[in-house]
């Protein structure tokens, strides 16, 4: 069973020991919610963006919503790079520093959460002008899936993922300080529940385009539709991680409502905020907007069952000792479910729409791909969550 | 990670800081104006005669167009200029773009500014003109290239880059777990 906060001895060395933790685990916090902010804005500000695409079109490189998209990975870089280059000083001065960092080229010292932030903030940073060579060549109208839109919301969906790294080693080092460190323990756990959901919220971006029926996969006799598969990849990974790294009883619960509260900031920032700057700018809507982020309407509501579920089968996993194997298989087959069932805010009988569309075959075989999605997402899902229960470096 | 490839991924990683720091720099000197313009063009906005001077040609797409306007006559009053990015529809899906600009100090009633072309083709720089001798308007041809278009399958290599990633650290994570079990 794997190891909990709670578990992990309290740390009763002396002062200095104390003191020097003490502060990598509050400089972890501090910069790792930083990243996780960057991830926060720069979702939000793609939702903006999005948005701005669908109802007034992409007039300019530097619109709002790409500068908040780029202050976000700004903030996101910056903080990965300070808390390397700070850890690596202060590696060189103080052994037990050192004993809690990741090496790197023989150079660096740092969290490893902190190296994933900074690598993957610069890719999305590359992904930037990538993208707008893309546009220079293929006009505005390009879909969600294009090379360089899922390069840069990828990258920012790896910042987030590396912030709660980042954030877990520092719940870690705050517990080894027993009681002195409970209060950067429970920010830190939070900001892991946060940061996870941004994970999931981000990657849902990605999502949107696989119910489209030119994304489906057309074998001649029956047509294939990859959302099952990209959903319960998803949904298992971030959820399953969550239920292992985070000890309370309703983690994977907590971080499906941050999901849903993520998007509810969407749903009331995104509409006005357009509207704003319309005014602004002069320009003029190229068709009646929305009253609320398409986003926003868009987003599925399934993994909060799914994640209700994967509590409960959690603690009943761990109350009557159950093989790994045969919870794996309701992991498994529960993350199913959010990729048999895309429901969303605008349109709740969407899957049925999807199955009348797809057939019965195309259904069941999209469904057994979905299955291979849910299995990888939660072996993952485990893997991850088990290496944040127990990371300080 | 091997002490090799994980210099490899430093040199990558300062090669990209580089490349996204020359491409902000060029980025922004796009937006200034050069000392001579690369194509000068006499227009009639209406009553007003303008000279219209393109410090781009052809404009470079995703970037800014440095453009100075200039009455080529003096006139009675004050000029007020609107000008705008114009996308030819047959030929660019793109929509039209407000240029930015502020009056030009070395000319009376004269602006300079910069329009953004978001994408390959055929354009127009659109001026409409108010003064007091009523409204013009007048249009700029203009066309604007991009750099060699890269193959799709390269455009989704080089996109799918942070999923490689994904995979590798995913695996990495395996391996560790592998070792300390």
């Amino acid at each position: 069973m794997a190891k909990t906060f709670d578990e992990i001895a309290g740390f009763t060395g002396s002062t200095t020991l104390a003191r020097s933790l003490r502060a990598v685990s509050t400089l972890r916090l501090v910069l790792g919610l930083t990243a996780l902010l960057g991830a926060i804005i720069f979702l939000e500000g793609t939702s903006w963006d999005i948005q701005w695409h669908s109802y007034i079109g992409r007039d300019r490189t530097l619109i709002p919503p790409h500068l908040m998209m780029l202050s976000g990975v700004a903030l996101s870089g910056i903080s990965g790079l300070l808390s390397v280059l700070i850890e690596s000083w202060w590696a060189r001065r103080n052994t037990l520093i050192a004993q809690y960092s990741v090496g790197f080229a023989g150079i660096f010292s740092g969290p490893l959460g902190a190296y994933v932030v900074g690598f993957t903030a610069l890719t999305a940073a590359v992904a930037f002008p990538l993208d707008a060579y893309w546009h220079a060549l293929y006009g505005i109208d390009v879909a969600i899936w294009a090379p360089f839109h899922i390069m840069f919301i990828a990258s920012m969906g790896l910042v987030a993922l590396g912030a709660a790294y980042m954030l877990s080693s520092a719940a870690h080092l705050a517990a080894r300080l027993g009681t002195a460190g409970i209060r950067t323990r429970r920010a830190a756990s939070l900001g892991v529940v946060l940061a996870l959901a941004t994970v999931l919220s981000l990657f849902t971006l990605l999502l949107f385009d696989a119910l489209e029926d030119k994304n489906f996969i057309n074998l001649g006799f029956m047509s294939l539709s990859v959302f099952p598969l990209l959903s319960g990849l998803l949904v298992a990974f971030t959820l399953v991680a969550a239920a292992y790294a985070i000890p309370w009883r309703w983690a994977a619960t907590a971080v499906s409502v941050c999901y849903l509260v993520l998007a509810g900031i969407m749903a009331l920032f995104v509409q006005p905020a357009t509207d704003w700057l319309l005014t602004v700018e002069h320009l003029n809507y190229r068709e009646a907007p929305a009253f609320t982020s398409v986003v926003a309407l868009q987003w599925f509501l399934t993994p909060l069952v799914v994640a209700i579920l994967i509590d409960v089968f959690m603690h009943r996993a761990r109350r009557k000792q159950w093989s790994r194997s045969k919870l794996t298989l309701f992991l498994v087959f529960t993350a199913e479910l959010g990729g048999a069932l895309p429901v969303v805010f605008i349109y709740p009988l969407l899957p049925v729409a999807l199955a009348v569309q797809l057939g019965i075959a195309g259904s069941l075989a999209s469904l057994l791909l979905g299955l291979a999605g849910t299995y990888l997402g939660t072996i993952f899902g485990r893997n991850v969550g088990e290496s944040l229960d127990s990371l300080e470096r | 990670m091997a002490k090799p490839f994980q210099f490899l991924l430093l040199a990558v990683g300062v090669l990209a800081l580089l490349a996204v720091g020359g491409e902000i720099i060029y980025s922004i000197a796009a937006t200034t104006h050069g000392s001579t313009p690369a194509r000068v063009v006499q227009v009639q906005a209406g009553p007003y005669p303008l000279t219209v001077s393109l410090y781009t040609s052809p404009a470079h797409a995703s970037y800014a167009l440095p453009f100075a306007i200039a009455p080529q006559q003096s006139t009675s009053g004050t000029l007020t200029y609107e000008v705008s990015s114009i996308p030819d529809p047959s030929d660019v899906p793109a929509t039209p773009v407000r240029a930015s600009l502020s009056p030009d100090p070395n000319v009376r009633n004269g602006v300079q500014g910069a329009a953004e072309i978001t994408v390959q083709g055929k354009w127009a720089l659109d001026i409409v003109v108010t003064g007091s001798a009523g409204r013009g308007e007048a249009s700029v041809p203009l066309t604007a290239t991009a750099p060699p278009a890269i193959p799709t399958w390269l455009g989704w290599a080089i996109g799918f880059i942070p999923l490689y990633g994904l995979l590798v650290f995913l695996l990495l994570q395996r391996g560790r777990k592998a070792r300390q079990e």
